[in-house]
C-alpha cells in the first residue's frame, strides 16, 4: 500500500501480547474466510456504506523517521465519517455472531458494546445515540464490519495522509488536538458536523480515536530495545522536527499502537476504507 | 484475505521470539540487588481500591516505617483520570495515579523490595475520596482532606509507570499498557533517596503535566545522622500545570505553553492552597524535616523557607550528600532533597519557590509554629 514503510512489521518481543495477537490474528484469518465478499453485496445499502470519499494517491511527510521521508499512498476511498451506533447496529442485526452476547472473547472482551442497552438495542445512554460514533468496539469487530460493507480498515499511513491534509504543519490545530486528549469526554457529538477537511472527510480530529488496520505493527514496541523504541527518552528521535504538529502526530501513533485488539474503549471508534477499482491487493 | 494472513504470520514470528526471551539472573554488587524478574502484563477483573499497600500516604503526610531491617512491600497504584481542582475555580480532568495529584507517597527502606501492580483504569470511573474505602492510608487521608475536591472522570489512554527509585531495564518494567491492562513488576530500593515516579509514555511532557507523578521516600538503612533530633516530618511536592480554559467551562492542557515552559500554575502538593488552607504545624524549637520533590516537568525550583535556614540538606535524600547552612536548595525537574530547619519562634514560615515567577503562580505554603 505504501511505497516505503519505516520497517517491516516487526514483531514485539513482549511476553504476553504476541500470544494474544497470534491467536487473534489466526482467528481473524478464519473469520475473514467466513465474512468474505459474499456478504458485501448484502451490506451495500447499510448505513455508512455509501458516503465514500475518493482519495487521490500522493505522498506525505511521516513523522516516524529520523530523517524526513515521504510516504506514498495509492488511490483509495475513505468513509466520510466514523461508523455510527445505528450503522453498527445494522451490522450486528445482520451478523448475530457479532452481538455482544455471542461474540467469542478472543474477538471482543467483556466491555464490547457495553454502552448499548441490549444486544440489538441501543437504548438511552448518551453514548448510544444512533448518530454518535460507535465506540467500545474491538479491532476485530471493526475489521469485520468493514469487511461486511465491502471495505477494510484504513492503514495507518492512509489515515495520516488524509488527516494531515492541509494541516500537517498547523500548530494551532496540533494544540487543539492535544486539548482533545486532555478532555476527550467533552467531545461527544454526532458524526459529520462542521466543515470537512480539504479531502471532504469529517471528524478525523476531535471526535474519537480510530482503529487502523496495522495499529500494532507499523512501529516496533518500546520493549524492542531498538533506536526506534517509543519509551520515554527515545520517542523524540523519531520525529522529523520538534514542533507540536510532529509531537501530536507521534502521540497518535503511540496511542494507537498501545491499544489491544480485542478491547475497545469509550473514545475509540473507526471508519472504513475501500480499495480503488483495480488497485486492490 | 492477504492482509489478515500477513498479520497472522507476523504474530507467529513474535511468538517464537517471546519464547526465546528469558529473565535476567539476579546478582549483587556491594549488597545491592540487581536482576529482577520479567514484568508481567495481564488482564484482571479488579475493581477494588485503587491504592493498596503499606507505607502509602497523601502528601504532606509520610507513613512511618513499621518494620525492622528490610522487607517486601506489595503495592498497588492504579492509574485513571480524575477531575481535580488545582486552584480556586481551576478544575481539569487530570491523569492520576490513585485519584489525586500528586499520587501517593510511598515510604520504604533502603534494601526493601517492592512488588508493584498497576491497572490502567483510564477507561472506567474509579471511586476515590470515599470514607468507606480501605486499602491504604492514602485513601483514608484523601477522603478526610480531599484538597482537590476529586470527582470521577474518564480519559482512555495508554499509560506506564517509571520509578526513579528502581534500577531495572526500562523497556521491560516501565512498558506502556493499554486501558484495561495491568502490569506487575519488582524493584529493590538499592539507594536511599527522594525519588519521583512518573508516567513514561510519549508524549511524556503531556503525561507528567497532566498529573502522573508522585514521590518515593527511600529511608537510608542506617538512618540519617539527625534522625534522633527530628520532631516533625512532612512531604512537599512541587509541580507545574499548563492549563487553558476549554470549551466546556473547564480547563484543559495547553500544549504550546508546556513546550514553551510557561506554566499557568506552579503549586505545592497539587493545589495552590493545599499548604495554606491547612498549614504544616510545628512547635517553637522543633527540628522540622521536609522531604521535598520538584516534579517539574520542565522547571527548576529554588526551595526556600522564609525566616529559616536549612541546618542541613541531604541532597537527593542521601545522607552522604550533606550540605549545611543553606538558605535555599536548587532542585531540578525530577529531583528531590531532604531539608531540616529549626523553628526559631512562634509565627508563620512561608515555604516558597524563590524563583519568584513560580511563587506568584502558586508555589507557596505555610508552616505555622505555636
Amino acid at each position: 500500500m505504501t511505497a516505503r514503510t519505516l520497517r517491516s512489521a516487526r514483531p514485539r518481543s513482549d511476553r504476553s501480547r504476541p500470544t494474544r495477537t497470534a491467536l487473534g490474528a489466526l482467528a481473524a484469518t478464519i473469520l475473514a474466510t467466513f465474512a468474505s465478499s459474499a456478504f458485501a453485496q448484502e451490506a451495500a445499502s447499510a448505513p455508512g456504506a455509501t458516503d465514500r470519499i475518493a482519495i487521490p494517491g500522493g505522498t506525505f511527510e511521516t513523522v516516524l523517521v529520523l530523517d524526513a521521508a515521504e510516504v506514498a499512498v495509492a488511490p483509495f476511498a475513505l468513509a466520510a465519517t466514523p461508523v455510527t451506533n445505528a450503522a453498527f447496529l445494522a451490522f450486528v442485526e445482520a451478523r448475530p455472531n457479532w452481538g455482544r452476547d455471542a461474540v467469542p472473547s478472543v474477538f471482543a472482551n467483556a466491555g464490547y458494546l457495553a454502552h448499548w442497552a441490549g444486544t440489538t438495542e441501543l437504548g438511552s445512554a448518551p453514548a448510544a445515540a444512533p448518530d454518535l460514533p460507535v465506540t467500545h468496539v474491538s479491532w476485530y469487530a471493526a475489521a469485520s464490519y468493514c469487511d461486511w460493507v465491502g471495505g477494510r480498515l484504513p492503514t495507518e499511513y492512509e489515515w495520516e495522509y488524509v488527516a494531515g491534509a492541509g494541516a500537517r504543519r498547523d500548530v494551532a490545530q496540533a494544540v487543539a488536538q492535544f486539548a482533545w486528549y486532555s478532555s476527550p469526554e467533552a467531545s461527544v457529538r454526532p458524526v459529520g458536523q462542521g466543515a470537512p477537511n480539504p479531502f471532504g472527510v469529517h471528524d478525523l480530529h476531535g471526535l474519537v480515536l480510530e482503529w487502523v488496520h496495522d495499529f500494532e505493527t507499523v512501529l516496533p514496541g518500546e520493549d524492542d530495545g531498538t533506536p526506534f523504541g517509543l519509551g520515554c527518552g527515545a520517542a523524540a528521535r523519531l520525529t522529523t522536527g520538534n514542533d507540536l504538529a510532529d509531537q501530536v502526530a507521534l502521540m497518535r501513533h503511540v496511542v494507537r499502537m498501545n491499544f489491544v485488539a480485542e478491547r475497545g474503549s469509550s473514545r475509540l471508534g473507526f471508519r472504513c476504507a475501500f480499495d480503488a477499482p483495480g488497485n486492490g491487493e | 484475505m492477504f492482509r489478515t494472513a500477513r498479520t497472522a504470520l507476523t504474530a507467529l514470528a513474535a511468538l517464537s521470539i517471546a519464547f526465546a526471551a528469558h529473565a535476567q539472573e539476579p546478582f549483587e554488587v556491594d549488597g545491592m540487588q540487581f536482576g529482577m524478574p520479567e514484568a508481567e502484563v495481564f488482564t484482571e477483573p479488579y475493581d477494588g481500591p485503587p491504592v493498596v499497600g503499606p507505607g502509602l500516604s497523601m502528601a504532606p503526610f509520610l507513613s512511618p516505617l513499621e518494620h525492622e531491617g528490610t522487607t517486601t512491600h506489595e503495592v498497588r497504584i492504579d492509574t485513571f483520570a480524575a477531575d481535580i481542582e488545582i486552584a480556586p475555580g481551576v478544575r481539569f480532568a487530570s491523569w492520576s495515579y490513585g485519584g489525586a495529584v500528586p499520587g501517593p507517597v510511598l515510604h520504604v527502606r533502603e534494601g526493601d523490595r517492592v512488588i508493584f501492580t498497576m491497572k490502567n483504569r483510564s477507561d472506567e470511573t474509579v471511586v476515590v475520596a470515599d470514607p468507606e474505602q480501605e486499602g491504604s492510608d492514602f485513601l483514608t487521608q484523601l477522603a478526610e482532606f480531599n484538597p482537590q475536591s476529586v470527582q470521577e472522570a474518564v480519559a482512555p489512554m495508554p499509560h506506564s509507570m517509571d520509578f526513579h527509585s528502581g534500577t531495572v531495564a526500562a523497556n521491560d518494567k516501565w512498558r506502556t499498557i493499554a486501558p484495561g491492562e495491568s502490569i506487575r513488576f519488582e524493584w529493590v530500593a538499592n539507594y536511599p533517596g527522594t525519588y519521583i515516579y512518573h508516567c513514561g509514555t510519549p508524549m511524556v511532557l503531556m503525561h507528567t503535566a497532566m498529573g502522573q507523578y508522585g514521590l518515593v521516600v527511600v529511608s537510608p538503612k542506617d538512618g540519617f545522622p539527625t534522625d534522633a533530633q527530628v520532631d516533625r516530618e512532612y512531604v512537599v511536592v512541587q509541580s507545574e500545570f499548563y492549563l487553558t480554559r476549554g470549551g466546556n467551562g473547564g480547563f484543559q492542557f495547553d500544549a504550546q505553553a508546556a513546550m514553551n515552559k510557561n506554566p499557568s500554575h506552579v503549586v505545592f502538593n497539587g493545589h495552590r492552597n493545599a499548604l495554606s488552607d491547612r498549614p504544616l504545624e510545628a512547635d517553637v524549637g522543633d527540628r522540622v524535616r521536609i522531604h521535598f520533590l520538584n516534579v517539574g516537568p520542565s522547571d527548576t525550583s529554588t526551595f526556600h523557607v522564609i525566616g529559616a535556614i536549612f541546618d542541613v540538606v541531604y541532597y537527593e535524600g542521601d545522607p552522604r550528600n550533606d550540605m549545611y547552612a543553606m538558605q535555599s536548595v536548587l532542585v531540578g525537574a525530577g529531583m528531590g532533597a531532604v531539608v531540616e530547619f529549626i523553628v526559631p519562634e512562634a509565627g508563620e514560615y512561608y515555604l516558597v519557590d524563590h524563583e519568584f515567577a513560580d511563587k506568584e503562580k502558586g508555589a507557596v505554603g505555610v508552616l505555622r509554629a505555636e
